[in-house]
């Protein structure tokens, strides 16, 4: 019984194999026709800038700061002069934003990390409610400014 | 009427499941650069990491999935690679979730954010696998007739 049990556990080992191989053709084929390629994983996205580039850049010198993270984050430090906003206190916290920002200044949205996702979404819908294209994502968020 | 209820028990889940799996590999294959940004997101692999695994596993899922509805040759060894896919996407939302990393499942392209919510779903859908692989598997038993034996 155990000798059958190897053999059909070779058996799944053996198609299992195949099959990774198998899909090793077309992701070798992705890697070498794709344009987007392993040297542009850190690459910036149109909409974000980096903690450098907002302290070069004069046009971020009176650029409206807003903070994406929760709330117990935001009072444990936050940028001087950002305004917390959030998606799920969008209606209570859009208020003193809307007052802050006037069209033609930028704006920079952060949020925890590199890899939190808030401030994407922050981003996104104050382009969609203000129609300004002058809003951007600070790459790296708080650990940025705080290194 | 109950062999082909019986047929129809073998069959659905596993074709449930390989539709599964074409719906998550599509996305990424078409666009991999979200997905290969999203594998660096969890932070478990270095960037040369995310990105061979980011380009790779799209294909490997779709790969499961036609294999699953191909021919019998390889659908064991699918339904292995697709038990072992579920685990390590569970596994890998469950390290990000307990490590408060505020990402993206990106799952099947998606933007839903780690939670308990994506995180029950993964361990359910590798519930979904283990039992479709069991249907799949007690359903080809049936069909070999009385007395013989099954070729491997």
């Amino acid at each position: 019984m155990f000798a059958c049990a190897n053999i059909r556990s070779l058996d799944y080992l053996r198609q299992a194999a195949w099959l990774l191989f198998l899909a090793l053709v077309p992701a070798v084929l992705t890697a070498f026709l794709h344009p987007y390629g392993a040297q542009d994983i850190d690459r910036l996205k149109p909409d974000e800038i980096t903690w450098t580039q907002s302290r070069k850049d004069v046009r971020f010198t009176d650029a409206l700061w807003i903070d994406a993270r929760p709330a117990t984050a935001y009072a444990a430090g936050h940028k001087p002069g950002a305004l917390r906003l959030t998606e799920a206190d969008w209606e209570t916290l859009l208020e003193p934003v809307l007052d802050a920002w006037k069209p033609g200044r930028f704006v920079v949205v952060y949020c925890d990390s590199k890899s939190c996702t808030a401030s994407a979404g922050v981003a996104a819908r104050l382009r969609r409610e203000l129609g300004a294209g002058d809003i951007f994502v600070l790459r790296g968020g708080w650990q940025a400014i705080t290194p | 009427m109950k062999d082909r209820l019986q047929k129809a028990w073998g069959i659905l889940p596993r074709l449930a499941v390989a539709g599964l799996f074409v719906f998550a590999a599509g996305p990424k294959i078409y666009a991999p650069e979200a997905f290969i940004v999203g594998v660096g997101n969890y932070r478990m692999l270095p960037p040369l990491g995310a990105y061979i695994t980011g380009v790779y596993l799209p294909w490997l899922e779709l790969v499961v999935a036609l294999a699953l509805v191909g021919p019998r040759r390889f659908r064991d060894g699918a339904w292995l690679l697709a038990g072992a896919l579920c685990a390590l996407f569970a596994v890998a939302q469950s390290s990000a979730w307990l490590r408060g990393l505020d990402i993206a499942c990106g799952c099947f392209g998606d933007t839903d954010k780690i939670g308990i919510k994506s995180v029950a779903l993964r361990l359910g859908l590798f519930g979904f696998v283990i039992w479709s692989w069991r249907c799949d598997h007690g359903a080809r038993n049936r069909q070999v007739p009385v007395g013989a034996t099954q070729t491997l």
